[in-house]
């Protein structure tokens, strides 16, 4: 019944002589939040970009809802019903929200745009989202804060029924109070049933809203925990040294990038 | 909410009015000065002089309507104001807590929740963190709060807020309501939360236009929230609606609260996970995806089997005329509820003397304790504003 | 369409998402409409916010209009009015294409001598009776068809296909030789505009080379050809009516007020469908009667020039010149087709969203490549079209068509209108509403009988304040947005 709604086995990445990810496996689970964390420099942005087919992999198999896939760039991700939430770089400023919603989507009655039936879309997604974001869908993005264009940028994986969202940090620029209500709504994606990824590297963030928690350790996947069973002390551990207890790699020390 | 009785001055029978006008617009949202005045009974002069008086003090605005009707000047429409009166709503659920900051018509400004694991589940480490968050957010939307509700899945007394026993937190004897009280500094009110979602119904859900009602909701646990006659079902105390804990398989599985064969231990959410081939403790996304994802609807048939049996016993002592179901089971598929309901009807005598209880779920699905929580707070609120 | 379904279905399965109180109160603001005073407000809070669109270049307009009428008693005559509109069309039409450039944040500072280049063409085939071959001499010719080849190949290679088939067009005119027809040359003309515009664009786009360095290359390379096809000191005439009439002609009585109603009833039908439209669907919507009266104004405003311009304007009594000039209608069809692409098509959307964020364009899966190869097909055409109107105007070509000044007051025009430099923030009337101040204190300092050298030094301290209202204006609005 709970098949992995993405898989990753054996997932391999070098830029140049630099190998970042080594034999990467990665399950994700719809309605489930998996937090990947690890150091800087341990590879979690690179997974992420590989998985939104922003980077090409050297070697390895993705699996979606169990069938081999190829991605290529961010259409084909999109098109199974991948979204990516970046930390930044995500929208354009100059565009409302609507056509940020929409962009490179973009609804059409006759090859034009239907602005109206796009408008309506946005505006039923971000209410759905109970989140009281700005006071009309035709703000620029320019004037949101970026809490706010945060929201809009999860809202999307909404919008578009996606069914998996990596987030990359999504939280990295912004304070406390935001943090949490992006977070809140993070949890609430997953309560629909969809499978989220989120990059972090803040414990607390970690441990109040994922599921379960990957820990990659110069680009090998130390250990795949569940964020019940194991305290935050663990976790860095598994993120500093690689292995805690039982947990982790065999021989960290001999693991090199 | 009396009417006002012969003798009473003028300035309190403004007042009355006042209150009427704001629970109004709190619940239904923007409406006409017009269609105001028709369904609150006052000419439009009485209205009128009530809506410029809130508008004044900020409560409410006045706009254009986008759709007119008909030719003429359109009537204005009165927005309640969300920043006039914010309350916090918190819903302490069995593997998290939510909260939000809600303001007049029911607007939620912004939100937070976090999981409870072990540790973090201790009433302490709970509240710390709503004082803490409740800091943080009043800071972000630069809101003032003016209450406090929170909807605990346990044995809750009204009058003061004690927790008596809420089993899935593992808490009992907590003086929840005191405790938040001092370092909140505002009034709170604590409330039972199936009781919670039930109000939120009434309120602003399926239930709004019937005045006998039962919410019955399934996280971890089951509980119920009975409203008869507009009014909500306590029993001395306030303690009431542990429907879960009805037994309807004498001998089945054990309970924690000591009996064999609750209600619970079939229609929860552990017996939901054991029927769709998922561990016990799924987190609750990996539930609904299933529920989703189902190929087959047999394998829930034993589910809906008890859970139409457990309905059936609650239309026969209680009456409603609907039954909201919520939280997870907002996740059912519409036609298990739909032939849930069909049998509910055949069974019980009671439901067939109403001419059929109504079998929904709920539209706010996993909020609706949380709203309730702010319509509690709100009560006293809209007194005072 | 499957995901659209999927997403309506999806909504409706889990209730959650559809709290029907949740559509009335989270954006309450978009289901009333706005009344007039609130609209207005409105407006003002965001020219307050930094975004000043074409506002300050509308005030210098009329400024400036009252400046110029008090001091000369020429300026406001018929004939000047004529003429003004004449002598701005050209820098607008390019200014125009150049909007799409300074959208992606790019610039092309080759778009004058290449628009020097398709009027040299132009005229050699006129001149020639379509003997291309004999006009520019063996060498020159297979140059020109290998560059023509090169455009088609390059268009292709990055599936811009209007491009490709211009280049192809201009090939095919170039090897036949047809005889001369002012139609085909001006066709010729817009179409080598085109395969220019794709060696330009895919040198920026693919090779990577900043517009700046590529189009400053192409700038002396262009005016160099346009040297080569002329010859030093030689001028190519144009004897041609059509062409000359481009350029000088007018409308007739009937057909002015046919131009008058169709502008007019165009814009206030498709103003008024979208307007009505969005009320329909309870969307938030400008108050009707601002709609009204924003159209009434450009109305009875477009009534009076029309009157005005099918006056008789002759200064002597031997002849009758009256009607609304060509170029009006040619700048019209321009800049509707334009608006109509930036505003109402995905490929104007991505426009914006490219000269926004060009990585979240790119994340967003949309070519960033073809977008920026393409925005200099649109460039180089518009110049091409800005060239037969300024051959026209003068009746002929000479080695520096094009160079000088003419693309400077191209990218002053745009910029004046309000186009930003940074990219992501622009429209086309910008580009009209600048053309007009520029031929307005081009004319005026003219009448006033200014030397040439304050008429230079006005022009750039005009063009150094629009682009420091621009940068002042980001800045507010990005310390609005803190």
């Amino acid at each position: 019944m709970s098949e992995p709604i993405l898989e990753l086995r054996g997932i391999n990445k070098s830029f140049g002589p630099v190998h970042v990810l080594h034999d990467i496996d990665l399950t994700v689970n719809p309605g489930e939040v998996t937090a990947l964390v690890g150091d800087n420099g341990a590879g979690k942005s690179t997974l992420v970009k590989c998985i939104a087919g922003i980077h090409p992999t050297d070697s390895g198999e993705v699996l979606f809802e169990g069938q081999p896939v190829h991605i290529k760039g961010p259409r084909d991700a999109a098109a199974l019903g991948i979204e990516v939430v970046y930390q930044d770089l995500a929208l354009a400023d100059n565009l409302d929200i609507v056509q940020n919603m929409f962009l490179g989507r973009e609804r059409t009655k006759a090859g034009l745009l239907d602005e109206t039936d796009m408008e309506q879309a946005a505006r039923k997604t971000l209410a759905s989202l109970s989140v009281r974001t700005v006071k009309s869908v035709r703000t620029q993005v320019s004037s949101l804060s970026g809490g706010q264009r945060q929201t809009v940028a999860i809202a999307k994986a909404v919008l578009w029924n996606s069914k998996v969202v990596l987030l990359d940090e999504p939280t990295a620029a912004l304070g406390v109070a935001q943090t949490r209500q992006v977070l809140d709504l993070v949890r609430r994606l997953a309560e629909q049933g969809l499978g989220v990824v989120l990059i972090s590297h803040n414990m607390n963030d970690v441990f109040e809203v994922a599921d379960r928690i990957a820990c990659l350790y110069l680009g090998r996947m130390a250990a795949v925990v569940g964020s019940k069973d194991v305290t935050h002390g663990q976790v860095v551990e598994l993120i500093t040294a690689g292995r805690s207890g039982d947990l982790g790699i065999a021989r960290p020390e001999a693991a090199t990038i | 909410m009396t009417g006002p009785t012969s003798g009473t001055r003028p300035d309190e029978i403004r007042r009355h009015n006042r209150t009427a006008l704001l629970r109004r617009l709190h619940v239904d949202g923007p409406s006409t000065r017009a269609s105001l005045a028709a369904e609150l009974g006052l000419n439009r002069s009485t209205i009128k002089a009530l809506v410029d008086g809130l508008a004044e003090a900020g409560v409410v605005a006045e706009r254009v309507p986008a759709q007119r009707s008909g030719a003429g000047r359109p009537s204005l429409l009165v927005l309640p104001q969300p920043h006039a009166a914010v309350v916090i709503a918190i819903d302490v659920r069995v593997e998290q807590v939510a909260m939000g900051f809600v303001g007049l018509g029911g607007e939620i400004l912004g939100r937070d929740s976090w999981n409870l694991h072990h540790r973090t589940r201790d009433p302490g480490e709970v509240i710390t963190h709503i004082v803490e968050s409740a800091r943080l957010m009043a800071d972000d939307l630069d809101v003032t709060a003016v209450g406090v509700g929170v909807s605990v899945p346990g044995v809750v007394r009204r009058s003061d807020g004690q927790v008596h026993e809420a089993p899935n937190l593992h808490w009992s004897g907590v003086a929840l309501g005191k405790r938040l009280e001092a370092v909140l500094k505002l009034p709170v009110q604590v409330g039972n939360d199936a009781e919670l979602g039930a109000l939120a119904e009434h309120v602003r859900g399926a239930a709004q236009s019937s005045s006998d009602m039962v919410y019955i909701s399934a996280d971890v646990g089951v509980g119920g929230g009975v409203i008869l006659s507009g009014q909500p079902l306590r029993g001395a105390g306030g303690y009431v609606g542990e429907l879960g804990h009805m037994v309807v398989r004498p001998g089945g599985r054990r309970c924690y609260c000591g009996c064999e064969g609750c209600w619970e231990t079939e229609v929860g959410e552990p017996a939901l996970c054991r029927a769709l081939g998922l561990p016990d403790d799924a987190p609750r996304g990996a539930v609904v995806a299933a529920l989703r994802a189902l190929d087959d609807p047999s394998v829930l048939n034993e589910f809906a089997d008890w859970l139409a049996l457990g309905l059936a016993n609650i239309v026969n002592v209680l009456g409603p005329e609907l039954v909201v179901l919520g939280d997870l089971y907002t996740a059912l598929p519409a036609s298990l509820v739909d032939s849930v309901g069909t049998v509910v009807q055949q069974r019980s005598l009671v439901s067939r003397a109403v001419g059929g209880t109504q079998i929904v779920t709920s539209p706010l699905g996993r909020d609706a304790k949380l709203i309730g929580a702010a319509e509690l707070a709100f009560e006293p609120v809209l007194d005072a504003l | 369409m499957s995901s659209e379904e999927a997403s309506m279905t999806n909504t409706t399965e889990t209730p959650a998402q559809d709290t029907p109180q949740g559509a009335i109160s989270d954006f309450g603001i978009d289901t009333t409409s706005q009344s007039t005073g609130e609209a207005v407000r409105d407006y003002w809070a965001r020219v307050r916010g930094g975004e000043l669109g074409s506002l300050p270049a509308l005030l210098g307009l009329v400024v400036l209009l009252i400046v110029f009428s008090s001091l000369s008693d020429t300026f406001f005559t018929l004939g000047n009015l004529a003429n003004l509109l004449q002598q701005g069309a050209s820098i607008t039409i390019i200014a125009m294409g150049l909007v799409f450039v300074l959208l992606l944040g790019e610039i092309d500072l080759s778009a004058g001598t290449a628009s020097g280049v398709t009027a040299s063409v132009m005229a050699l085939h006129l001149i020639h009776n379509g003997n291309l071959l004999g006009g520019m001499g063996d060498t020159v010719f297979y140059v020109f068809c290998g560059l023509l080849v090169l455009a088609i190949v390059l268009a292709v290679l990055m599936k811009i296909w209007a491009g490709a088939a211009l280049s192809a067009v201009a090939l095919v005119i170039a090897a036949i030789g047809i005889p001369a027809n002012a139609w085909l040359e001006m066709l010729l003309a817009v179409c080598v505009g085109a395969a220019i515009g794709c060696v330009t664009g895919f040198l920026v786009a693919k090779v990577g080379i900043p517009s700046f360095v590529v189009t400053l290359a192409l700038f002396l390379v262009w005016g160099g050809v346009v040297l080569q096809l002329i010859g030093q000191g030689g001028t190519l005439g144009l004897r041609d009516d059509t062409i000359f009439n481009v350029a000088n002609g007018n409308l007739d009585f009937l057909g002015s007020w046919a131009l008058f109603v169709i502008a007019i009833g165009g814009y206030a039908a498709v103003v008024l469908t979208r307007h009505f439209s969005r009320l329909r669907k309870g969307l938030v919507a400008q108050p009707t009667t601002l709609v009204l009266a924003k159209i009434g104004a450009l109305a009875v405003l477009a009534a009076v020039i029309t009157y005005a311009l099918s006056l008789n304007r002759a200064q002597s009594n031997l002849v009758v010149i009256q009607g609304v000039p060509y170029v009006v209608p040619l700048v019209l069809v321009l800049l509707v087709i334009g608006t109509f692409v930036l505003d109402r098509t995905s490929y104007g959307r991505h426009i914006y969203a490219v000269g926004g964020n060009k990585e979240a364009a790119r994340r967003a899966g949309i070519n960033v490549e073809r977008i920026r190869m393409s925005v200099f097909v649109i460039a180089s055409s518009a110049a091409a079209i800005g060239a037969i109107v300024y051959s026209s105007k003068v009746g002929s070509v000479d080695p520096n068509a094009g160079g000088g000044n003419t693309l400077l007051l191209s990218v002053g025009a745009a910029v004046i209108g309000g186009t930003s430099l940074f990219g992501g923030k622009g429209r086309l009337r910008d580009a009209v509403i600048g053309g007009a101040v520029l031929a307005i204190i081009q004319n005026g300092m003219g009448l006033l009988r200014q030397p040439a050298a304050v008429v230079f030094i006005v022009t750039g301290l005009v063009l150094l304040l629009a682009a420091s209202v621009d940068a002042l204006s980001r800045r507010r609005a990005a310390n609005a947005a803190r």
